[in-house]
């Protein structure tokens, strides 16, 4: 009796859910936390390539990871991406990883870029540098992130709000190659030189200096190449006002973020994940996220078609491993909120 | 045959309460990793005051917008008037992060209108603008999103007063001004505070908005805490704090809303004459109406078309809005149903259903996202138990059908629907029960030919309102949402976060014209139904 | 007198656990208003809707000729009882107009035949003008002589009307009050008016019977329940009185304005003397009253005056007849208006 009711509960939560699954084709189930329109692209290239069908959730890295926690061995996810590395850190601290030996895949990729015990592998990097008026700054005058604490920086700086899960990285590796103290220091510099209080995105601290409300400001490689790189002329007009330092040569180098990817724990398809993540470091998906998304390939491919991108690559980049980032991410939340940075 | 709708009351309340339950027991039972002492030595004191700040400037503005365009559309006749008391609700249809959007990328140093100025040549003007962010900017949006609800009770209040204790005052020695404030106002003074305390409760449960201008109140603060410190159970337990203003916020709108009855009075009332208002009088009273509907719908909304004329067209728009409206239609229909049985059963007198509606309305209490949180504790508990119950793995994961998402959807919106439903069966008189049985009806031709008729309004209000809040809902939609299945607030919300405005201009501009269609309806419908009660 | 239509007895009711019917008894008799006299609180209003069908019995019971309606465990269904109510608020539904209002309760007869009879009934009402008027758009008036149609155009053989003048205001409740009396005469029907008010009944109403606490304490006409109260409760509920206490001394009992026959009364019993203003009358060589003050009441004089040094006292008089403060006046009682009851 029960299990004839249950069975009308199933008839009706099938005819309402709109995913209808059949079991022939191969599928495969992507949680991820990209929100790029341009991933919709990658997807299908990848559904012509392999014949693999791409089903997609996106949300908040958080969320995802709750949810996944949540449906524990029911789960039908198969690959989790998240677009930052402290998320990948805690996913795989939540157990929701399969370990999984990426060496054939990892080829050219730097050892940073993978987590040790193979829970996850990132396929697209973004760097977080800094943006700077090329009206008021010299170039000469950046020396890197540390430099920013400066009191000679008071009043010029754009910053987003210490919310934002790039400023966390970025502390994080502060943290870990100068410690605690150095970065308690740093922050509170850095707060100190406020030109206003924190408010909007990247593009919005990027158009800020280019108005004329600061000088400087940390952001992420790609909306600003995206400005460079767009035919609107408001956009060019502000390329022109702004350019990007990387702080290749002083200091730790260029902090880099990363999108990575790893097998859930509970993958119902697991040799189609495995595919899936093959392709993401695949040439052909590697060139699509350097022109379309302006996002840095891992794999040292070098075929696409962005001078920019190719630039920025080239310049040194931190060694430390990601997933390290991840270990210091909840001490460097402290810090901020200590720090008086909003 | 006896229908009995307490039943259907409990589901509500049980569809409303289960998610904060689960929210309260990670609260009471998660780790304690200091992250709690943490917070109140550092940031809490900041939450809570700009907490203060954005609610309180929400409150005041909007207060002041929604009295003010109230009593202009109650009492007073101009050109235009009675397009503007319906139109003066829309701006409800326009959810506050896209009009945060839109408003700070109007207003900042960087913007188009600071851009226009300095190509004019007004460098100085267009360095003084002030740019709509921080925690007044957003208090500022929140008053022009939400003001309706004040302008909504208010104006129901003030038409609804006899214009006799006006008169009164006037003939006492009081000029217009001086009898609107010791006359008019102390009568309207409960609507107008139940007003408030939604507009107070929605500003503090807002998550986008705030982030974006830079205003980190509390809820900023839970967010934070899960997900910058990974502490869940700590981001649980503030909350749970959260939850508790609400609540207390809530109880004194119910309060208010019965003292607003009572001082209603009963007998029948001479409805107030309109003061005709001519030249200048009337100019100026159309422009402070028009004023909050640029503000809150107009403006904003130009700037995404404008946005999204200049970027390309978002793909999927059309299956993203499809989703959207099968999504709220769905939700609409069954917060209609529930909060009708919700009504009756209170109607009933049941102590049950009483109890039950009031715990309904603990849905609005937490942000969105912890709620989000909560159902799918919820969901993965009642999983464990089907796969218990079925033997072995029962064949459909709740989470990710759409079934889950009007589970969410329906515990965060109940209280929004059993309000309607609560006040159209407030029309129902007992004795209009009485009259049709005595004139040979039984109990079920009462429910045809006398309940239903009189309470379709009220049901059809509740399920609309409920369309237009999930239509904008956006953290339940994104998790609990099944594969491949976006809707326009997710798309809007990509495109948004990927710091795409003018891409997520067409989603967003299209979230607002499906809102508005049904918003247009509810407003008419209001503003018609009070007008029949302020003459019978 | 036929014999009743309608019969209630011994009906009781608690309502939230208080008992708000404790055991009364009613007849309605066809052709005659019977009017429900009782302070708010009596009672009154319950005992309507349990003959309407809208309120059970918890004891007693409810006949309409040779039928049961209500009893313990045993409830006709109001729909079933075909009894027109004429409700306190009027209970008009907001979303008919009032053709659709009076219709309402016609059924099994086509569509174009109930609007014509429903227009016929409004048209006795003077309202047909108003038939497509929604009530809010109605006056109180209207809407009360709306109220009345829908009750009637279904010509019920009872008909219960629940304080139905009382949200008007004074002139128009004289004339409707007529109008309705002389609808439901013509109509030949049994008519039960509900009401507080002593003077409605009495001028309405063939029968009035006095509800107290819940039991009627006195049925008659007018005239009988005025004159010959069964006690002093029932006195009180027709109109002012004045009391005197007492004991009965040669079959009189002594009051400041002179004496009592109390013949039925036992030597030395005490006894309540119940006076009302009008049973004093001015008599050439009476109690001499001094006049304090004079106010008109109805077109008649009511002049406080004290009489034998003991408390002042109310005697109306008539205009012509009438006395100024100040004045020295001879009183006598009348008979026909006092009574005497055993303490």
């Amino acid at each position: 009796m029960i299990k004839r009711m249950l069975c009308l509960g199933v008839l009706s939560a099938v005819a309402l859910s709109a995913c209808g699954q059949s079991g022939e084709e191969r599928v495969v189930n992507v949680y991820t936390a990209r929100h790029y329109s341009s991933d919709d692209f990658v997807y299908a290239n990848f559904t012509e390539a392999t014949g693999i069908e791409v089903n997609v959730i996106s949300a908040g890295g958080d969320l995802l990871i709750e949810r996944v926690r949540a449906d524990g061995d029911r789960s039908p996810a198969d690959v989790i991406v998240t677009v930052d590395a402290a998320r990948l850190y805690r996913a795989e601290q939540a157990g929701l990883f399969a370990p999984t030996d990426f060496s054939q895949l990892a080829g050219t990729l730097p050892a940073n870029m993978m987590d040790p015990q193979g829970h996850w592998i990132a396929f697209a990097g973004r760097a977080r540098v800094i943006a700077y008026s090329t009206e008021r700054v010299d170039p000469s005058e950046l020396s890197g992130y540390e430099d920013l604490a400066d009191p000679r920086w008071e009043g010029r700086l754009c910053m987003r709000s210490s919310d934002n899960a790039y400023n966390q990285s970025l502390l994080a590796s502060i943290i870990a190659h100068r410690g605690e103290d150095f970065a308690e220091s740093w922050a509170t510099g850095v707060a100190n030189n406020l030109a206003r209080p924190p408010s909007g995105g990247d593009t919005d601290q990027i158009t800020a200096i280019a108005a004329g409300e600061c000088d400087a400001a940390l952001v992420n490689h790609y909306y600003y190449a995206r400005l460079a790189r767009s035919e609107n002329p408001d956009d060019q007009a502000v390329a022109t006002a702004v350019d990007l330092f990387f702080p290749g040569d002083s200091e730790f180098g260029t902090h880099v973020n990363v999108s990575g990817a790893g097998i859930a724990a509970n993958a119902p398809h697991p040799a189609e994940a495995r595919e899936f993540i093959a392709y993401m470091l695949s040439d052909d998906a590697q060139q699509a996220f350097a022109e379309l998304t302006n996002e840095f390939p891992v794999t040292g491919f070098d075929g696409y078609d962005n001078a920019l991108v190719r630039d920025y690559v080239s310049i040194r980049q931190d060694s430390i491993n990601l997933g390290e980032l991840g270990e210091h991410t909840e001490t460097a939340q402290r810090i901020f909120d200590r720090s008086g940075w909003p | 045959m006896k229908v009995d709708p307490v039943p259907l009351a409990g589901l509500a309340a049980l569809a409303a309460a289960t998610p904060l339950v689960a929210v309260a027991v990670l609260a009471a039972t998660g780790p304690l990793d200091g992250y709690l002492a943490h917070i109140a030595r550092t940031r809490l004191g900041d939450y809570l005051l700009t907490s203060a700040i954005v609610s309180l400037t929400a409150a005041i503005l909007s207060g002041l917008i929604g009295v003010t365009t109230a009593w202009l559309v109650a009492r007073c006749e101009f050109a235009g008037r009675s397009t503007l008391q319906w139109a003066l609700a829309l701006p409800l249809a326009v959810p506050a992060y896209v009009a945060a959007y839109a408003w700070l990328d109007l207003s900042q140093a960087a913007g188009p209108v600071a851009a226009m100025l300095r190509d004019a040549g007004f460098d100085g003007v267009a360095a003084a603008l002030p740019a709509i962010r921080g925690p007044f900017g957003a208090g500022l949006i929140f008053a022009v999103t939400l003001y309706p609800y004040i302008y909504l009770l208010a104006r129901e209040a003030f038409s609804g007063q006899s214009a006799d204790t006006y008169d009164a005052a006037r003939t006492l020695g009081h000029g217009p001004v001086s009898a609107f404030l010791k006359a008019a106002l102390p009568m309207a003074r409960p609507a107008i505070a139940a007003g408030m305390a939604l507009v107070v409760m929605e500003s503090l449960a807002d998550y986008g908005a705030v982030s974006h201008l830079g205003a980190p109140t509390l809820t900023v603060g839970i967010v934070r805490a899960w997900a910058g410190a990974g502490a869940l159970a700590d981001a649980a337990r503030l909350a749970i704090v959260l939850a508790a203003i609400a609540l207390l916020l809530f109880s004194l709108e119910r309060a208010q809303r019965r003292r607003a009855r009572s001082s209603a009075g009963s007998g029948r009332r001479k409805p107030p004459r309109r003061i005709r208002l001519a030249g200048w009088a009337a100019a100026g009273a159309m422009a402070v109406c028009l004023f909050p509907l640029l503000a809150g719908l107009v403006l904003p909304m130009a700037r995404m078309v404008w946005l999204a004329f200049e970027a390309e067209l978002a793909r999927g728009l059309f299956a993203a809005f499809r989703h959207s409206a099968i999504l709220a239609s769905l939700s609409g229909l069954f917060a209609a149903a529930l909060g009708l049985g919700t009504a009756y059963a209170v109607r009933n007198r049941s102590r049950l259903a009483r109890i039950s509606a009031r715990v309904a309305s603990l849905g609005y209490a937490a942000p969105g996202a912890v709620a989000a949180v909560g159902v799918i504790a919820v969901l993965s508990f009642i999983q464990t138990g089907l796969d218990s119950l079925w033997g072995g793995r029962f064949p459909v994961l709740l989470t990710g059908t759409v079934l889950a998402l009007l589970f969410a959807y329906l515990s965060r919106f109940a209280a929004a629907a059993i309000g309607p439903c609560e006040s159209a069966l407030e029309r129902v008189t007992p004795a209009l029960d009485g009259a049709a049985r005595t004139l040979g009806e039984g109990p079920l031709g009462v429910l045809r030919r006398v309940h239903w008729p009189l309470v379709s309004g009220g049901a059809i209000t509740a399920g609309l309102i409920v369309f237009v809040e999930v239509l904008k809902e956006l953290p339940a939609t994104m998790i609990l949402r099944p594969f491949n299945f976006d809707t326009l607030a997710v798309v809007a919300h990509n495109f948004a976060a990927d710091e795409r405005l003018g891409q997520a201009g067409a989603p967003s501009v299209l979230l607002v014209l499906t809102a508005l269609v049904p918003m247009i309806y509810v407003a008419r419908k209001i503003v018609k139904e009070s007008a029949i009660e302020e003459l019978g | 007198m036929s014999t009743p239509l309608l019969s209630v007895r011994g009906a009781q009711r608690a309502l939230a656990g208080n008992p708000v019917l404790r055991g009364a008894d009613l007849d309605l008799t066809s052709g005659r208003v019977t009017a429900l006299l009782g302070p708010s609180g009596s009672g009154k209003s319950t005992l309507l809707r349990a003959i309407a069908g809208l309120e059970r019995l918890d004891a007693g019971e409810i006949r309409s000729g040779d039928a049961l309606w209500s009893a313990r465990g045993q409830h006709l269904a109001p729909e079933l009882r075909r009894v027109g109510v004429v409700f306190q608020d009027f209970a008009l539904f907001p979303h008919l107009t009032a053709a659709e209002n009076v219709a309402f309760g016609l059924r099994g007869i086509p569509k174009p035949e109930r609007r014509e009879r429903a227009i016929t009934q409004l048209e006795r009402a003077e309202l047909a003008h108003r038939a497509d008027a929604y009530p809010h758009e109605l006056s109180g008036g209207e809407q009360q002589r709306v109220a009345l149609a829908r009750a009637l155009v279904f010509r019920p053989d009872i008909v219960l009307l629940d304080e139905p003048f009382s949200g008007l205001d004074r002139r128009l409740r004289a004339q409707l009050r007529t109008e309705t009396v002389a609808a439901l005469r013509a109509a030949g029907l049994a008519a039960l008016l509900v009401t507080h008010d002593a003077e409605e009944a009495m001028e309405a109403a063939d029968d009035i019977a006095l509800m107290a606490d819940g039991v009627i304490v006195q049925t008659g006409t007018p005239e009988e329940v005025y004159l010959k109260p069964a006690s002093l409760l029932a006195a009180r509920l027709l109109g002012d009185v004045q009391t005197w206490s007492g004991k009965v001394e040669s079959g009189l009992v002594q009051t400041p304005l002179g004496p009592a026959s109390a013949a039925e009364l036992s030597e030395g019993h005490a006894a309540t003397v119940l006076i009302r203003p009008e049973g004093v009358d001015r008599v050439a060589g009476g109690i001499p009253a001094s006049v304090l003050s004079k106010r008109l009441h109805g077109g008649r004089a009511r002049l406080l005056v004290q009489a034998g040094g003991e408390g002042s006292w109310t005697v109306e008089t008539p205009l012509a007849n009438s006395a100024e403060p100040g004045q020295t006046i001879e009183l006598g009682l009348n008979p026909m208006f006092t009574r005497v009851f055993p303490d």
